[in-house]
């Protein structure tokens, strides 16, 4: 479960580093990196029996933070 | 409630913040993305004012895109580009249509081409060929960003030229603040020889720089403007601040739940602290600047 985090965070980080003078392909690639995130959080504490509305919102908000964090910085 | 109480409720598990550092509780994710939001329009406000202490600022010099173009060159084998007055002024030229007529584009909205710049210095070549750029913070960003781009390094490492002038001009475009830089190549043509090629030039968009190179006669002078705040730069600053703080707490937070054989109902620490990390990452390389 956390390799394919991990394998999705390097690819994060190879398509931030191919488009770094492109905010509109960076902006685009951290929601995407964002949605996968939440939704492995989703799937991780489904697996772990740990599944909780709260938790999903915790992901959902830690995922905002990411968004909003590279958003500001181009937009 | 003392301070370090406080900063324990904030900071670490403990009993009055059921053992989940407050900030880690999704009210105080929920008010740090508000400071981020509420933080980056107040920077946005604060540019706006008729203060206007936040603009671009840039460390590009004309030289070092001198020196580093002719390093790329020299690391294929291609021999140095002499600096050509004439084809700076072209340059120069070339900037201040693009501020006068308001346009990021190789081609004016009136129908310039590139090459009318350098007929209007009295540059005769051969070949020729524009890369463009903009919001850049320095010369190393900028140079591998155009080295980066196929059709801009193209240009940088075309044996045809044999000069190069660049101009590094800060100015409002399309109602912002930025820097744009011209860089200009150009074999000069020798006698009656007529234009036998153009090389497409690739202008490209770079951040605002500080310093603007401005001839007069036989003298280069350089300029070095007010140094200002740079809401980029700010920003980054700040959200990195943030990120820091926050995959901080995290390591805190899951160090003490690990300690004190704490059982919680709360997201994955590692998993947020994998994400946040690639979020600042991506923060320290991501580049205002744009190139064409």
């Amino acid at each position: 479960m956390y390799s394919v985090l991990v394998i999705v965070a390097a690819l994060y980080l190879a398509t931030i580093w191919h488009y770094q003078t492109s905010p509109k392909y960076v902006l685009f690639s951290t929601v995407i990196f964002a949605l996968v995130y939440l939704v492995w959080g989703v799937i991780h504490h489904l697996k772990s029996k740990s599944f909780h509305a709260r938790i999903v919102l915790e992901y959902l908000l830690v995922a905002s933070l990411g968004i909003a964090i590279i958003s500001t910085l181009l937009l | 409630m003392s301070i370090i109480t406080k900063l324990r409720h904030w900071f670490t598990p403990h009993h009055t913040n059921n053992f989940r550092a407050k900030l880690l509780h999704n009210s105080g994710i929920f008010a740090i993305i508000g400071i981020i939001l509420v933080g980056n329009v107040f920077l946005r406000l604060l540019d706006s004012t008729s203060l206007h202490i936040l603009g671009f600022t840039s460390s590009i010099t004309i030289d070092e895109v001198v020196r580093a173009t002719n390093e790329t060159r020299a690391a294929q084998g291609l021999k140095a580009l002499s600096y050509n007055e004439k084809l700076a002024d072209a340059a120069r030229r070339k900037v201040a249509n693009m501020f006068e007529e308001n346009y990021w584009s190789h081609y004016s909205p009136s129908g310039k081409s590139p090459w009318v710049w350098f007929n209007a210095a009295g540059y005769n070549y051969v070949y020729a060929g524009e890369n463009l750029a903009k919001d850049f913070g320095n010369t190393t960003r900028l140079m591998q960003a155009w080295i980066d781009s196929p059709t801009h390094r193209d240009n940088i490492v075309n044996s045809k030229y044999s000069e190069i002038g660049i101009a590094v001009v800060p100015g409002t475009l399309q109602g912002e603040e930025t820097v744009l830089v011209v860089q200009l190549f150009g074999t000069p043509s020798r006698g009656s020889i007529p234009k036998k090629a153009i090389t497409q030039a690739t202008p490209v968009p770079v951040q605002v720089p500080v310093q603007v190179a401005e001839v007069k006669g036989q003298e280069t002078i350089e300029i070095i403007s007010q140094p200002k705040l740079n809401e980029f730069n700010i920003t980054r600053a700040l959200n990195l601040g943030t990120t820091a703080l926050f995959i901080l707490i995290l390591i805190i937070d899951f160090y003490l739940a690990e300690s004190l054989k704490l059982t919680r109902r709360v997201g994955n620490n590692w998993a947020h602290i994998l994400f946040i990390n690639l979020i600042l990452l991506a923060t320290v390389i991501v580049n205002a600047g744009k190139i064409m």
